[in-house]
């Protein structure tokens, strides 16, 4: 907000491009990077999902903050998408339970056999 | 115009519209909100599917979805290499009964070194082994192995080219930041060489779905996968859960960029009008760079947790 | 939206297209009435088709209830026309009457009572209230209306491919809807109702963004938000629930058209094979489609009502010739049941074997909702008390509104319960429940509307006489038709079967005398609505010249002609205070329109001032 584009129109191009040149640079690394994070945890779970989960997250973040120039807009957008955002958590968690925590198959079919067998 | 903007005359004006709000910008906001609510309803099923998939699932020797109660003792063998003459490694399996026919082996020859025959036991795979041994081809034993879902990197489940996506990855962050200088340079005035973005932005952008039209043609139609990806050989929407969700994610995404590119080409001809656009007036370049931008993420997001995760 | 709120209110306010720029209507017919971009235009030509469907929908609601009455017996006539084949013996075969129930359904929410509130009187009424010439964006609008009626085409097209219309209700739960061979309906007739309710989704989509956009963007100078007409309060909330929870029922209806289109998985279980056909792959949650499908229409009940109660705010506030009692906490209320709307979809789930912890969260937040439920009808009481009402038809109805929706709240409160809902789910009392709500609620609220808002819409007065024959005829055929349906419910009688005397409980003649005169009181509902079309087109043609502002009501729409000029208003108007002034002491009149200053002399009502 505080440096409007337009307000420097006397400044160097070089300037005027900067920014997008270093995002573009962070994202070309970040990817690297999650290319390889990728391949060397390929085997722990856990640590891949939150690892790649916040590098795509900081990518993400890059790609809004300096191409969507989330860093120069006011409260409004943020208005709009962050009701979204929370919306579409909201919506993964509460699903979660029904769909990703159903009794696995097998299991259950199991147990009854050991009833059984135990009776 | 509008209730935030300074009024018409205002020197203030004179350009560019971030950080002020006019209906198009936040019709386009909105549209994106609409469009991050749509996308979570793809990709959080995918979440929830994943998470919630049988652990038996998949498995290396059969089918997605197959019911492995009763194939637990058995292994599979890996044809790692078809030797000079393919049709004798055919015709052992064809003899032994663990193919459907000729047909079906000949295809198996192709998917090497990823051939995989299951439902095998232990002493009738290490025959097969060495028959093929001496068919001159090159083939291991397998046990069987189940999982909840593809892991990446893992051949026999999993059909997806990582290395070719993750360049792809990078291709439409180039669009994105060409994308940004267009804008950039038009807040500037200077209209050729912003076109000139814009008309970059076509063409990596094209290169991108380019890159996508191939990988679907080679999942679906050229390449023969192990048994354990698809039954057929193909990767298709309906070959498993995993499948339809990649090719529904993919390619809702994929139509949102071919949307995408469309809407820069209409751009890109008006930006060569003269009067076109200029310093003071270039909103729907504005515009189609959000969206255009937002694509991005959500690619970001889909090579992540479909590929790498 | 409150930082939104708050800059607006402070900066000069900004209004419609370019100063006092006026833009001659076109004057190709076909651009002026057909493709049109007028927001009044397309508000009369939604308006029209989703009347058109009422009727549909309610000839096959006669069918449904000459079933329940007499189960097997022949209709009259059709019976003849439909099933003549020897093998039927003019039966009415089980499946039809599942897709009666689907197709009434459907039509009646995504056809009738979404089109009529939203894209009816949200697309004529928003820029009038508001003051401005047009929505921000009136070519999108028009598309907006042009994706319905390939909806309409669809949905209708339905009843004629092999297999007919589809028979999975208007919910469309897999697996029934996603295995081809699981009924005749899901053949080929759930693909074109996928299709219908994706296109009629697109339309709603696209005029949730115009209106949010115009009333956030194109209100008159002096138009702070918290001097907006309720009704426009009520479609702008209606339009934010549209805008975030619509894509979900996209994507939820996008992937079960792929799993029937193209074989995918989502909401097959595994190796789900119906009917001998091959068994498909499957692994995907049948259950998943319920909660995205209720993530969206739980919202869309509020998209059906918060229409409704703002419309029928300013009807009453203004037959009450009162100031509306306690605007600001009616403003926070819609706000509450939008917000709380959002997180309460599971109480449809109470028996799908969800997850107990999630079950009993949903239980709570759904309790919750009585809350700003309570408030608004306490606040239509404490307008209408003391107050000098008129009884005019739109009053009428819009009073039978407030006591419908009480009835059908309240209904709601025992549902909302898990443990009661175990007894009465799937029964009559759910069906009670939905029509006190959805008749007695929204359509209530859009036979006051019209009535209300015909004159500025057509120019001309309705007939105040035969509206009141209408209203009291619909009043008491319609809690005839449904209260007894409560009863029933209770008793265990399901909804969504063909022929309740398979069971022994429901053959006793208490239920069948029941269900026979709930048959007759519908017939006579029914036919009672033809007094509204008589209505509708006799006014249409021969009412009486309407004036500018025939109710000496104050908000902006009665500012200019009736019917409105191509650009509503010959200059825009200057807003100077809250929609709600009547009765001003000091003053004259017993109004004030919000485009006259307050006089020295008058003195505010403590509630609005
Ligand atoms: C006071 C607020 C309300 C509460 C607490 C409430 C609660 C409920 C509950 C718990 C159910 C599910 C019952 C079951 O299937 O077992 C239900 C169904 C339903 N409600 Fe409401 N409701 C309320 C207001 C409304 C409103 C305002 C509308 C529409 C304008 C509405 C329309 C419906 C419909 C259409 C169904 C049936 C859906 C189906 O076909 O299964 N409700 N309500
Ligand atoms: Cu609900």
């Amino acid at each position: 907000m505080n440096h409007a584009p337009d307000a420097v129109a006397g400044v160097d191009h070089d300037e005027h491009r900067s920014p997008y040149l270093r995002a573009w640079a962070a994202l070309a690394v970040l990817t690297l990077v999650e290319y390889f994070y990728a391949s060397i945890f390929r085997d722990v779970l856990g640590v891949l999902v939150i690892g790649l989960v916040f590098w795509a997250a900081v990518k993400a973040g890059l790609v809004g903050w300096f191409f969507m120039h989330l860093n120069q807009e006011r409260a409004w957008v943020y208005l709009l998408i962050g009701p979204a955002c929370l919306l579409a958590v909201l919506l993964v968690l509460a699903v979660y339970p029904d769909v990703a925590m159903q009794p696995v198959d097998g299991e259950a079919p199991n147990a009854a056999q050991a009833l059984k067998t135990g009776s | 115009m509008t209730t935030l903007a300074p009024p018409l005359n205002s020197p203030s004006r004179s350009s560019a519209t971030v950080g002020l709000v006019t209906p198009g910008k936040f019709a386009i906001w909105l549209f994106l909100a609409t469009e991050v609510m749509f996308f979570t309803g793809l990709i959080g099923s995918y979440i929830v599917f994943r998470a919630g998939s049988s652990p038996r699932a998949y498995s290396n020797l059969y089918p997605p979805a197959t019911d492995l109660s009763r194939t637990r003792d058995t292994v599979g063998i890996v044809i790692e290499d078809a030797g000079p003459d393919p049709d004798k490694v055919a015709f052992e399996l064809v003899d032994a009964h663990v193919v459907g026919g000729a047909e079906e082996a000949k295809r198996l020859m192709d998917t090497a070194p990823h051939g995989v025959v299951g439902g095998l036991t232990n002493d009738k795979a290490a025959d097969l082994v060495h028959k093929i041994e001496v068919a001159s081809g090159h083939a291991r034993i397998e046990p069987l192995k189940t999982q909840k879902w593809p892991l990446p990197y893992d051949d026999l489940t999993n059909p997806l080219a990582i290395n070719l996506t993750a360049a792809n990855t990078f291709v439409l962050i180039c669009s994105s930041v060409t994308m940004a200088l267009a804008l950039a340079a038009i807040r500037q005035g200077k209209r050729l060489k912003s076109s000139m973005y814009l008309l970059a932005t076509i063409v990596i952008g094209s290169l991108f779905v380019g890159v996508q039209v191939y990988e679907y043609n080679s999942l679906m139609f050229v390449h023969h996968y192990p048994v354990g990806i698809s039954p057929t050989g193909h990767f298709r929407p309906d070959v498993s859960l995993f499948a339809s969700c990649f090719f529904t994610m993919t390619g809702f995404h994929g139509a949102h960029v071919t949307a995408g590119v469309i809407a820069l080409i209409l751009i890109f001809l008006r930006s060569l009008v003269l009067g076109g656009y200029s310093a003071q007036n270039h909103a729907p370049i504005e515009m189609v760079g959000l969206y255009w931008h937002f694509v991005d993420l959500v690619w970001i997001i889909l090579f992540t947790i479909v590929y790498l995760i | 939206m409150t930082s939104q709120v708050e800059t607006s209110s402070s900066a000069p306010v900004g209004h419609g297209q370019g100063d006092d720029h006026i833009h001659p209507a076109p004057r190709n017919m076909l651009s002026r009435y057909v493709f049109s971009s007028d927001h009044k235009v397309i508000g009369v030509q939604f308006l029209s088709s989703g009347l058109i469907f009422f009727v549909i929908g309610g000839l096959l609601a006669m069918a449904l209830r000459w079933q329940l009455a007499w189960p097997w017996k022949p209709m009259p006539i059709l019976s003849r026309m439909l099933w003549s084949d020897p093998s039927l013996g003019y039966q009415m075969p089980p499946e039809f009457y599942a897709k009666l129930f689907t197709m009434h359904g459907t039509i009646m929410i995504f056809f009738v009572i979404i089109p009529i509130l939203n894209g009816g009187f949200g697309n004529f009424l928003i820029p009038l209230m508001i003051g401005a010439r047009d929505m921000a964006f009136p070519r999108l609008n028009m598309v907006s209306y042009w994706f319905m009626p390939p909806a309409m085409v669809f949905i209708s097209y339905s009843f004629l491919v092999e297999g007919g219309a589809p028979e999975a209700g208007w919910t469309s739960y897999p697996p029934l809807t996603i295995a081809r061979w699981a009924t005749p309906g899901s053949l080929n007739g759930q693909t074109f109702w996928l299709l219908a309710v994706l296109c009629a989704g697109i339309s709603s989509l696209l005029g949730a963004i115009n209106y949010l956009t115009t009333i956030l963007m194109l209100r008159a100078p002096g138009m702070t938000m918290m001097r907006m007409p309720m009704t426009v309060w009520g479609l702008f909330v209606t339009a934010i629930l549209q805008a975030f929870a619509l894509p979900v029922l996209t994507s939820a209806l996008v992937m079960q058209t792929l799993d029937r289109v193209a074989g995918t998985n989502f909401f097959s279980p595994t190796g789900l094979a119906v009917a001998n056909a091959p068994a498909v792959v499957g692994g995907g949650g049948p259950i998943l489609f319920q909660h995205l499908f209720w993530f969206y229409s739980h919202p869309a009940v509020y998209v059906m009502i918060l229409p409704g109660m703002g419309m029928v705010s300013d009807i009453i506030a203004t037959f009450s010739r009162k100031p509306l009692f306690g605007y600001k906490p009616m403003v926070y209320a819609i706000g509450g049941i939008a917000g709380l709307g959002f997180i309460v979809w599971g109480h449809h789930m109470f028996q799908s074997g969800m997850n107990p912890a999630v079950g009993a969260t949903f239980m709570l937040s759904t309790m919750m909702i009585a809350l700003p439920s309570a408030i608004k009808v306490f606040n239509w009481l404490g307008t209408m008390w003391g107050g000098r009402i008129q009884f005019t038809t739109a009053m009428l109805n819009a009073v039978a509104f407030v006591a419908m929706f009480v009835i059908g709240g309240l209904s709601g409160i025992f549902m909302a319960a898990s443990p009661v809902d175990m007894h009465i789910h799937d029964t009559y009392f759910i069906v009670a429940h939905l029509h006190y709500v959805l008749f007695g609620g929204s359509m209530f609220a859009i036979f006051a509307a019209v009535q209300y808002w015909f004159p500025k819409i057509f120019g001309r007065m309705m007939n105040e006489p035969l509206g009141k024959l209408h209203f009291f005829l619909t009043f008491i055929t319609f809690n005839c038709t449904f209260y007894l349906m409560h009863i029933v419910g209770m008793h265990g009688h399901l909804r969504r079967i063909a022929d309740p005397t398979v069971y022994e409980s429901l053959r006793n003649s208490g239920v069948t005398n029941m269900n026979q005169f709930m048959t007759y009181s519908a017939f006579a509902l029914g036919a009672a609505q033809i007094l509204f079309a008589m209505n509708f087109f006799w006014s249409l043609a021969f009412g009486p010249r309407a004036a500018a502002n025939p109710w000496h009501a104050n908000t902006l729409e009665w500012e200019t002609t009736s019917p409105p000029a191509y650009y509503n208003f010959a200059r825009i108007p200057v807003v100077h205070h809250a929609p709600y002034e009547y009765s001003v002491p000091g003053l004259e009149v017993d109004f004030l329109p919000q485009t006259k200053p307050l006089p020295p002399a008058a003195m505010l009502h403590p509630v609005n001032s």
